[in-house]
């Protein structure tokens, strides 16, 4: 596994630099957090660069581009003047027992997650087969994702998560995905390092940080290993976590990547800018610009290319006309596939109850955010070329899973914190 | 209401809880990692041991046609499981299908094919000749 503990380590190496960039304010576990899911982030985009640019994918090439950032970055870094990070209350000693819960839970899945070759279908015919293809190419195999054959591949879907296999392939110099599962197990632990920071920072208490950190393994530490589940889930969530606290670069950077791993996070970037006229945060819209532009390098190329999309196959709005006529099927199906975990589910909503007020007026921001997300996400199965059944049976549980993290969160957050952690009506802003 | 919100956070906490999480310690890893490692190939007994070998037997770039004695049928045929799975294990080389969607043959794909992979068949071709056999299968290779 050492090939691929030294690609995460080069990946936050230029992630720590480029975090410290975009957001003035990280520092602690947050820093961390942020920087492993920034790095993964820049070595993805720079095989994608590699793989543009006509050069042969090797550990030479991707580690002059890195070793370029990098040095890029840490000049940015030297230059700029960090402020002091915000005071944070000091750890209180039964902070190590709950930590040390989490990293069992987080050891579990690890051990998990690195147990066998990756063994989801979708990752055999989706997103391990697109990177093995890739590395076997030394780059992007355009003729394999435009040939007809691979419909069912989804050539259209962004590449982060392929290329981020690449990344560890490349690094080894051999495919191994017995050990792929090393970056679900990265992606679950920056996410946790990120909310441990801001819950520490937002409850001021360490034992209370510590416990919201210890529920947020379920959620951080997807079950579908090797999909784009537990990396869309942590890019997603992040973003949200730091555009509500007002970090709107780092957020908007972090929602470009999500937008790179899974194509929701496009759908993701709108209902966040809605979310932030909700919150009377409409300022803040026009620096949401890196979400965009990340993402659009490879809108440009699936389009150059004709990769085939599966929803917007056909004519969805006649589609989605049809459906809303007859909605039986679509109710049926979300009555016989639940969302899993009632109990989950059962706490969440009484504990949604019993803040409600504290929600509506200081969580706008995300509540809003994560409303239109679902809704966007019942236009996807109005709109689906497929057969209802089998669509909501394959995946409702997965979406669902994208939404359930930031909305636990912040319910934990106001049930814990003893005081009101935020001062402006909305979301929470910095000074 | 500070009782209920307790109450509340710790139902969150035990709802999501993945228990599978800290078994995981107490099972036979080895023997769940083999569970897992034939997971993806189940419904095909022998399957991907056939396309390890087909893979150790071939090179990148090599085309590859696939017979079975499977159909389509919109996925539920066996054709399409088998297809996916050695797109995957054969990733490199040119994986063709013999089949196309409504079950008729892809004769064309055969003249491109340089080996053709018989999973649990043995598909006689001319201008092929055996060049490895199991019980889960063969491997033809072209030879004019």
């Amino acid at each position: 596994m050492t090939p691929e503990l030294i690609a995460l380590l080069l990946a936050a190496i230029v992630g720590v630099a480029l975090a410290m960039l975009l957001d003035r304010r990280a520092a602690g576990s947050l820093l961390a957090g942020e920087a492993l899911l920034v790095g993964i982030g820049a070595a993805s985009g720079a095989l994608l660069a590699l793989s543009v640019a006509g050069v042969l994918w090797t550990r030479v090439s991707l580690v002059i581009v890195l070793g370029g950032i990098s040095v890029c970055a840490w000049i940015g870094v030297v230059k700029s003047r960090r402020p002091e990070p915000d005071a944070i209350t000091p750890r209180h000693p039964a902070t190590f027992a709950i930590h040390a819960l989490t990293i069992v839970l987080v050891a579990g899945f690890a051990t998990l997650a690195t147990l066998a070759p990756l063994w989801e279908f979708d990752f055999i015919g989706d997103w391990g087969l697109k990177a093995r293809t890739f590395f076997a190419a030394g780059g992007i195999d355009w003729p394999f994702l435009e040939h007809p054959f691979h419909y069912d591949v989804h050539p259209d879907y962004p590449p982060l998560l392929p290329l981020a296999f690449d990344v560890f392939a490349v690094m080894r110099g051999a495919w191994n995905d017995a050990t792929l599962g090393l970056l679900s197990v990265a992606f679950a632990a920056a996410l946790l390092l990120v909310v441990n920071r801001v819950a520490r920072e937002e409850t001021e208490s360490s034992i209370t940080a510590a416990a919201i950190t210890a529920a947020m393994v379920p959620f951080a530490c997807s079950p579908w290993i090797g999909l784009a589940e537990g990396p869309f889930v942590a890019y997603a969530t992040t973003a949200l976590l730091l555009l509500r606290r007002g970090s709107v670069a780092a957020g908007a950077v972090m929602l470009g990547l999500a937008a790179s791993t899974k194509n929701e996070g496009l759908s993701l970037i709108v209902a966040i800018a809605i979310a932030l006229v909700a919150a009377r945060r409409a300022r803040d819209l026009i620096r949401l610009w890196p979400a965009v532009v990340i993402p659009l390098p490879w809108l440009i190329l699936r389009h150059l290319h004709a990769l085939q999309t599966d929803l917007a196959a056909g004519n969805p709005f006649v589609r989605i006309i049809e459906h809303l006529r007859e909605p039986g099927p679509l109710l049926d199906a979300f009555r016989r596939y639940g969302a899993g975990k009632p109990l989950l589910w059962i706490s969440l909503a009484f504990g949604i109850v019993l803040i409600a007020k504290q929600l509506v007026k200081l969580e706008r921001f995300v509540m809003v955010a994560l409303a239109m997300q679902f809704l966007f996400y019942i236009g996807a199965y109005l709109a689906t070329p497929h057969d209802i059944d089998w669509h909501v049976r394959w995946s409702w549980e997965r979406l669902i899973s994208h939404l359930a993290p930031a909305l636990t969160y912040v319910v934990l957050v106001r049930l814990l914190a003893r005081e009101a952690p935020a001062t402006v009506e909305g979301s929470l802003q910095p000074d | 209401m500070r009782v209920l919100s307790l109450l509340a956070a710790a139902g969150i906490a035990a709802g999501a809880f993945e228990p599978f999480y800290v078994r995981i310690f107490n099972l036979d890893r080895s023997r769940v990692a083999a569970m897992l490692t034939e997971l993806p190939y189940k419904k095909l007994p022998g399957l991907r041991p056939f396309l390890v070998s087909v893979r150790a037997q071939t090179k990148d770039g090599d085309v590859i046609a696939l017979a079975a004695p499977l159909h389509r049928a919109h996925w539920q045929g066996g054709y399409d499981y088998l297809y996916a799975r050695a797109l995957y294990l054969l990733s490199g080389r040119q994986v063709l299908p013999l089949l196309d969607p409504a079950d008729r043959p892809h004769l064309e794909n055969l003249a491109k094919a340089k080996y053709i992979a018989g999973y649990r068949c043995d598909p006689q071709t001319p201008g092929f000749a055996v060049i490895w056999r199991s019980q889960d299968g063969e491997l033809l290779r072209r030879i004019k």
